[in-house]
């Protein structure tokens, strides 16, 4: 391992390895990427696969947009080829009017930016998924820009476009403490020894806020466990995710035939990373996914996995800079960082190397939750 | 709320051993088993077992399931066939589906005895009509009997393809020959002999390369291997088969352990990703046991050691006092590292070395 780097980054999942490789694509290639257990073991390799546009604010949409204009050219930009990109869209289902009249607002505000959505009534949205139930269906969004992408190979294409450029990858190595001089980063300590820095990327997801401790900026991200089904597979049916804001729940058929399905939980216990799953969500959430797709009652659950949530307040991103210590900044996904790797990586990349950003960075600041300004977006579970 | 004391998962011969044993000791005990009888693999092998006497070596396998069966009357044991236990949680719980049907059941202490599945072999072909497990064939013969081909290439000479081969000839099929890659064969000498006797070719030092057809087996690539197990150009030869089967191999069935959340360890010498326990059987997660092949590619023999080991550990460890129990566990131990002794037992005794923890995962009372 090195002991000294212009970058180092914490974490190896989505938004750290697409840090390591936007940096590097920049010209930043004296940077190491530590991991304290293996590449993508959080979130990221937990996740259900999928990347979306349909959101209700600006700030969301515009970070879709820019994450999945770096998907379509990543697999081929960093020669790891096929990172299987489908983009069979999403339907945010309706039961109510009312929910459907947000809707509406949404894909207004969707269309504003250049996003292809729009609204379907029941019958449509039986159309575009044959096995969703109608019962009680008063219709939903719908856009075909979004999809699935395959997210181990997300994260092993950035690896590879970061360590072909030169970037340090090293697994199974522990962050212990950060040492700050005169409000300046100044090292990282790690239980493999430290490497002397001045620039220090925290993009440890659920467990940020213990990185942020290390160097006295409370980062408001608390690890909430989220679990996922997976059905035997059948066949294979190109059809949008289901995302329905009255079950709280997602339901997509990835494409080896297997159905993912995930929830919102009723409680979680913040303060843990835990990766343990649990009976009653295999209850609940089977009784979820047949209300909405009758024909699970049919197949068989084959396994079943916890991964972790990094959520903050307004769940939404948090990027960049911190104003307490120079060098320190914050690269949190905060639920999205699959999602949205392309525009993190992009983002902070370019604030680190001094050029001018693609997107506003106050919009994702961490200042943002002192100075109240959070990020108000009604499309998210 | 349904619970028991012990829940066994897999009734095969560790886990019908450590129901009995957990049974014996005084623990209420409830046995899963997928299929609609126990006895795991032990109901389709015909051929007698070697080893010591106090493992039923002279007995025929399925004889020995019978015997295993019977101490599972026990009015302590409830056994549910046709049961797939789909999950074991942390608070002891475990998900079900019984006869198609979903439900759940505490328990104080589970025995994870789920077994092993067939390695699969990666060459041309290898997913065609006709190419099967060996296991797979011994259980559609002898449990079922279906004979799925004619002419039949096996893949490895361990234990499994040898008495495999054998019992296909007993069966009316022809054996064109054995593949091996390593250059020694690797099961028992007297099962090999039987089959030269035979007239079947056992070629060490050779593998399949791929598979001919379309739509079915219609025949198989062979080639020589060099000592990095990589293929000799020009040394291919084709066989006129209609069926191939490996026998390449075990990997112990880890599902319900990384569901639980044992710690594990890839071990080669015990077939892959295995639970670490202490010598009691006990993994990482308190009251959670392992026997048998989950816990390493072994034998049936040394499956029923090591379910005694994890029955009578489970009880005790829940606080049933027996003395008797005890000393059966102090046998078990015995007894395994008897079979595991000599030159065989060699790779087996570094693997289980890598397993065993020193420290014990939760004291016994």
């Amino acid at each position: 391992m090195k002991n000294k780097a212009e970058v180092v980054i914490i974490g190896g999942g989505a938004a750290g390895t697409s840090i390591a490789y936007n940096l590097a694509k920049r010209g930043i290639t004296d940077v190491v990427l530590l991991e304290e257990k293996y590449v993508p073991f959080g979130g990221t390799g937990r996740c259900a696969a999928q990347f979306r546009l349909q959101f209700g604010s600006v700030e969301n949409c515009k970070l879709g947009l820019l994450s999945v204009s770096q998907f379509d050219t990543l697999g081929e930009e960093t020669g790891y080829g096929d990172l299987e990109i489908i983009k069979h869209g999403y339907i945010l289902t309706s039961y109510e009017q009312e929910s459907l009249d947000i809707q509406r607002k949404n894909v207004e505000l969707q269309k504003s930016l250049g996003i292809d959505s729009y609204i379907l009534d029941a019958k449509q949205s039986k159309e575009v998924v044959p096995y969703l139930s109608t019962e009680g269906l008063v219709g939903g969004s719908y856009c075909t820009g979004e999809g699935h992408i395959n997210p181990m190979k997300m994260v092993y294409a950035y690896k590879k476009g970061a360590t072909d450029r030169g970037v340090e990858f090293n697994d199974y190595t522990k962050v212990t403490g950060i040492e700050v001089e005169g409000g300046k980063v100044k090292a990282v300590k790690t239980n493999k020894g430290t490497i002397s820095t001045s620039c220090v990327v925290c993009a440890a997801g659920e467990s940020s806020k213990y990185i942020g401790r290390m160097v006295g900026v409370r980062i408001p991200v608390e690890p909430a466990k989220r679990q996922i089904l997976a059905t035997e597979p059948v066949e294979y049916i190109k059809a949008p995710m289901i995302y329905s804001f009255k079950h709280g729940t997602f339901i997509t058929q990835v494409p080896n035939g297997n159905f993912l399905m995930g929830s919102s939980e009723p409680n979680v216990r913040l303060g843990e990373v835990d990766f343990t799953p649990t009976w009653d969500f295999l209850e609940r959430m089977a009784k979820l996914g047949i209300e909405q797709v009758p024909m699970f009652a049919h197949l068989r659950v084959i396994r079943q996995w916890a991964g972790q949530y990094g959520i903050a307040p307004d769940d939404s991103v948090i990027l960049g800079k911190v104003p307490q210590v120079e060098g320190f900044h914050v690269a949190c996904g905060c639920t999205k960082a699959t999602m949205f790797a392309g525009a993190i990586g992009t983002l902070v990349a370019e604030e680190i190397a001094g050029l001018k950003t693609s997107l506003p960075m106050e919009w994702y600041s961490i200042e943002r939750f002192d100075e109240g300004r959070l990020i108000k977006d009604p499309a998210i579970l | 709320m349904n619970f028991t004391e012990v829940a066994v998962i897999g009734g095969g011969p560790a886990g019908m051993s450590a129901a009995a044993a957990a049974a014996k000791a005084g623990a209420k005990v409830v046995v899963f088993d997928r299929n609609d009888k126990v006895g795991g693999q032990l109901i389709k092998q015909t051929h007698r077992f070697f080893g010591s006497e106090k493992e039923y070596a002279g007995e025929r396998g399925l004889n020995i399931a019978k015997i295993l069966e019977k101490d599972l009357g026990s009015s302590r044991i409830t056994v549910k066939t046709k049961a797939t236990v789909l999950g074991v949680y942390e608070d002891g719980v475990i998900t079900y589906s019984e006869d198609g049907k979903y439900d759940r059941l505490t328990a104080e202490s589970i025995i994870i005895a789920t077994g092993a599945s067939e390695k699969q072999a990666l060459f041309e072909g290898n997913d065609l009509p006709g190419v099967y497990g060996a296991g797979a064939v011994q259980t559609l013969m002898n449990l079922y009997g279906v004979l799925p081909g004619r002419r039949v290439l096996m893949v490895g000479a361990g234990n499994i393809g040898l008495i495999v081969s054998y019992q296909l000839l007993q069966a009316g099929a022809k054996v064109e020959a054995i593949v091996e890659a390593s250059p020694k064969i690797g099961g028992y000498l007297v099962h090999a002999s039987k089959l030269r006797r035979y007239g079947v070719p056992i070629l060490t030092g050779k593998s399949i390369k791929s598979v001919i057809g379309d739509d079915e087996v219609k025949g198989a690539i062979i080639a020589d291997v060099n000592e990095d197990f990589n293929f000799i150009d020009g040394t291919e030869q084709r066989l006129d088969v209609d069926t191939v089967l490996l026998a390449t191999g075990l990997s112990p069935l880890n599902e319900l352990i990384v569901n639980i959340g044992c710690e594990q360890r890839y071990i080669p010498e015990l077939g892959g990703m295995v639970a670490l326990r202490d010598d009691n059987m006990q993994t990482s997660v308190g009251g959670v046991y392992v026997a048998g092949d989950v816990a390493s590619i072994e034998e049936a023999s040394s499956a029923i050691l090591e379910g005694i080991i994890a029955g009578t550990s489970a009880a005790l460890g829940m606080g049933f006092v027996s003395i008797k129990a005890e000393d059966d566990r102090e046998q078990a131990k015995a007894r395994l590292k008897a079979l595991r002794a000599g030159e065989t037992g060699a790779k087996i005794r570094e693997g289980i070395k890598k397993a065993v923890t020193e420290r014990k995962y939760r004291d016994v009372v």
